[in-house]
């Protein structure tokens, strides 16, 4: 028997996350050349490649660019030599059974590996030097590790990992390692490019769109196009006359009762490749009948009349404190009214949606990019009535994630799809599909009413809000008032709702950060100064409450960072200085995510500041200027591209119009009328960290809510224009 | 149905196919020359861009029918090694994150670098607008391209 086949259970490195690094044999391997895996995680070939495999999804977000960083570092490995490689989602893998496992979202990934990762790099590690002490008859303090190789301390000796493997895959790992301090770091910390570009600059990196599996057919689907829509009936002659089309079936709708889960019904149109699939997919369109149901008489007109309506009934309340009505009443001398809109909001995934699956009558395969590959099989295996293990799901890269697929329909459709047809299938979405069965960003306004005393001091706030969808409904205000209250109404939707990358934080962020600006405004203050009175003042309150609960623990820890964000900020831009006539800059702070024990309850801070140019009708934003504190940033090229690509993101729904409805269905069907941001659109942007050692607290997400309140605050004070609703209609967009 | 012979990247292939299917899925489908990507089928997202004769061209929109003994080349072959000025300028720069449109971005920036060695920031603009990234990477295709244009001068 190889050695390598030994079972090690003998050691675990439990995170604070939760998350366990088992170091065992997943399965027996074949040793030919010899293949240390101490771990599912880890593989050290004889060759001297370390390939880590992981389970987290590849978005754009370079997780395996900054999982390999964070080993490497412990490990002592060559960077340039480690490959990576994605787990296939089976009974293999740990906590396969559980509904959510590892799933990639929230920005987590870095936060949840961050000390499982290193301690896992610093067990192999101490294995190798092991194994290289023993070879050569010494202790582990004579040797070193470096680049892959182990080295004598006293003589030139060296022996590379991969030399060591077979030895080190006989030793028993550590009980406990020590992890480098700061300090020490070498590769934490420096600016990385993406492992994976040379496979993307060469167009060798692979999405499951470029995927093939034996006896592959092609599939392009019809949706039901509203909710609730039936089809009154459909002509397929002239769809199955076309050349290379084989046949039309029909697949169900799946219920959603979950967050992720449910999947729109429609037809599919089955050829022999993707070409003849969408010729037909657009023949047949035009070949359906439809009853559009109930949801076909809804528009945004009767959405926004809705929205009316929930005014005068109950609203449902998320937070409260002091005493709203009596302050309005007794202390208030002056009032200030205002509402935000916020649009419906499509993704836009660059990669649209696809799926290959592969049903038989007791197995199940599945090859796409998703978020939440387990979570899709968890879901998938009620819906065919099939137990879980007999999944298979290859995760790909996908061509954009935001939040689009931790949805499951995608997957769904096209199992439903193979289980017809009884072969493999690959679905392909056309840009259409995906602009209009996407999983939207709600549609919310929000009415503020702020009351200053005459002293001009903030002493109540009242917040009601109308949305979508439950996500980030309500709003955490974050500022000291102390008469406040936090209500919400939750009205119904013709479209689906969805996360769009930074979920509610955006929406909140946007109203909360307009109006507190026009509250500072309002009370002639400034309005950097009246955010940092009004955020200490909320630190005292939470000082004071010395409660023990998690949301004061939290907030007691966010606090000061802001404050820190907001002077970083400041400083940086010479806020307060003269600028000259129509240019004004805007002042935006939000957070993302929220605190957990072993972030030491943290989350990332960003702060922004808009330059921002009103002349003749136009608005021009000269630089965008970002101060973020997201703990220890481990890889600051990739930390950079995703504040860079999140303003960017927030960006666009700033200058074109969001999800229109008509008839129930989404009234734009490609990128020339659901249009976004281009490069003759983007403007410079200045980026800089709180240097910090804390743990990381993810950096996709978090730069996301700010934009657009730091706009808006801009365009104000460079016009004097107070713009509530996105798009800015009142103006036009400079392009460069 | 029809019968076509085609040059990519240097090499001949000869295939049947429906006569109005666009360049892109015959080189996706057919040819499995996957580099080339599929965004929004109709010319508004540039990520199918390839060179046909050396300048850059929506592959999506092309059908096979219209093109009459023409070299194509695909991101696959625009260098040996992958060794392009414009892709190496895309590594050092750090400028994928998820890489879809990449391809599309590195021959459109490819075409304008032979036409306009030294391009202006106007130039970049022009030239690089009709190429939609959603995850945001302009800033560094710009200067992946100023990269790019200062590696051919000297
Ligand atoms: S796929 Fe050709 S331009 Fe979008
Ligand atoms: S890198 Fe993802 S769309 Fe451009």
């Amino acid at each position: 028997m190889s050695l390598s086949r030994r079972n090690f259970i003998k050691v675990s490195a439990v995170t604070g996350s939760g998350i366990l690094f088992s170091f065992h044999m997943p399965k027996a391997a074949d040793n030919n050349p010899f293949v240390f895996q101490p771990n599912l995680y880890i593989k050290i070939s004889s060759d001297n490649i370390i390939t880590l495999r992981i389970a987290e999804q590849e978005l754009g977000q370079g997780v395996s660019t900054s999982l390999s960083m964070l080993l490497a570092e412990e490990l002592e490995a060559n960077l340039e030599t480690i490959e990576t490689e994605f787990i296939p989602y089976n009974k293999n893998l740990p906590d396969y059974q559980n509904e959510f496992g590892l799933t990639t979202g929230g920005s987590g990934s870095i936060v949840a590996k961050w000390k499982a990762m290193r301690e896992a790099g610093a067990i192999v590690r101490d294995m190798l030097l092991e194994a290289a002490a023993r070879t050569w008859n010494t202790s582990k303090d004579n040797c070193y590790a470096k680049k892959s190789f182990i080295h004598h301390q006293k003589n030139n000796k060296s022996l590379s990992y991969g030399q060591l493997a077979e030895k080190a895959a006989q030793l028993t790992p550590p009980e406990k390692v020590v992890l480098k301090t700061p300090e020490a770091y070498e590769i934490i910390g420096r600016p990385t490019p993406d492992l994976k570009n040379k496979f993307v600059a060469t167009g060798q990196y692979k999405y499951s769109l470029d995927e093939e599996v034996p006896d592959m057919v092609f599939a392009a689907i019809v949706l039901y196009p509203t909710k609730d829509a039936k089809i009154q009936q459909y002509n397929p002659s002239k769809t199955l006359a076309i050349p290379g089309v084989s046949r039309i079936v029909e697949f169900p709708g799946t219920p959603k009762n979950a967050s992720f889960n449910g999947s729109e019904a429609g037809l599919a149109v089955i050829a022999d490749s993707t070409w003849a699939a969408m010729k037909g997919k657009k023949m047949l369109e035009d070949n359906v009948k439809w009853d559009y149901g109930e949801y076909g008489k809804k528009d945004m007109i009767s959405l926004r009349e809705d929205f009316k309506q929930a005014l005068k009934e109950d609203f449902k309340e998320r937070h409260q404190k002091g005493d709203v009505d009596a302050a309005f009443n007794r202390e208030v001398t002056k009032t200030l009214i205002v509402s935000y809109e916020n649009p419906y909001l499509a993704h836009g995934l660059m990669e649209p949606l696809n799926t290959i699956a592969h049903v038989k009558d007791n197995s199940c395969e599945i090859w796409a990019g998703s978020q939440s590959p387990q979570y899709t099989c968890y879901h998938l295996a009620k819906i065919l009535d099939m137990p879980l293990e007999q999944f298979t799901f290859h995760p790909y890269p996908s061509g954009g994630g935001f939040g689009r697929r931790y949805f499951t329909d995608f997957v769904t459709q096209a199992a439903l799809i193979s289980k017809q047809i009884g072969l493999p299938v690959k679905v392909t979405w056309t840009r259409e599909d995906e602009i209009q069965h996407g999983r939207y960003h709600p549609f919310r306004q929000e009415h503020y009413r702020g009351g200053l005393d005459k002293e001009n001091n903030l002493v109540v706030a009242h917040y009601r809000g109308i949305t979508t969808h439950a996500w980030g409904a309500g709003v955490d205000l974050i500022y000291h008032v102390p008469n406040r209250k936090v209500e919400f109404s939750i009205r119904d939707s013709p479209l689906h709702f969805g996360s769009w990358r930074s979920v509610g934080a955006h929406i909140s962020a946007f109203g909360r950060e307009c109006f507190i600006d026009e509250m500072a405004h309002f009370a002639k203050k400034d309005p950097v100064e009246f955010r940092k009175e009004l955020l200490q003042k909320m630190l005292d309150e939470m000082t004071d409450a010395n409660d023990n609960s998690d949301r004061t623990k939290f907030k007691k820890n966010q606090l000061p960072r802001y404050l820190k964000v907001i002077d970083t900020l400041r400083k940086k831009v010479n806020w307060g200085s003269v600028l000259p006539e129509n240019e004004g800059l805007g002042i935006a702070i939000s957070d993302y995510g929220y605190g957990r024990a072993f972030t030491n309850w943290r989350s990332s801070v960003c702060g922004q500041v808009a330059h921002v140019v009103v002349k003749d009708g136009i608005w021009e934003v000269k630089k965008i200027t970002v101060v973020v504190d997201c703990g220890t940033v481990v890889n600051p090229s990739g930390a950079r591209a995703q504040i860079e690509g999140s303003i960017y993101w927030a960006l666009s729904p700033l200058i074109y119009p969001g999800i229109d409805i008509k008839r129930g269905q989404v009234a734009q069907s490609n990128f020339h009328d659901c249009k976004f941001l281009r490069i003759d659109g983007a403007p410079e942007i200045d980026i800089s960290f709180i240097s910090s050692t804390d743990h990381p607290t993810g950096m996709g997400e978090t730069a996301v809510p700010t934009l657009t309140p730091a706009i808006l605050n801009g365009i104000f004070n460079a016009s004097g224009i107070r713009v509530r609703n996105i798009p800015v209609k009142e103006l036009r967009y400079r392009y460069a | 149905m029809g019968k076509y012979s085609l040059t990519v990247n240097k090499k001949t292939h000869t295939f049947e196919v429906a006569s109005d299917t666009p360049l892109l899925w015959v080189l996706r489908d057919t040819l499995k020359l996957y580099g080339t990507k599929y965004g929004c089928g109709i010319g508004q997202c540039g990520a199918c861009t390839v060179h046909i004769d050396g300048l850059p061209y929506r592959s999506c929109c092309i059908p096979i029918e219209s093109i009459k003994d023409q070299s194509i080349v695909t991101i696959e072959g625009l260098s040996e090694n992958g060794t392009h000025t414009v892709q190496l300028a895309w590594q050092v720069v750090d400028v994928p994150q998820c890489g879809y449109c990449q391809s599309g971005q590195i021959m459109t920036a490819a075409a304008l670098l032979d036409r306009i060695p030294q391009p202006t920031e106007a130039d970049i603009n022009r030239a690089m607008k009709g190429n939609i990234c959603r995850c945001g990477t302009y800033v560094r295709i710009k200067e992946a391209i100023k990269l790019a244009a200062k590696n051919i001068s000297s």
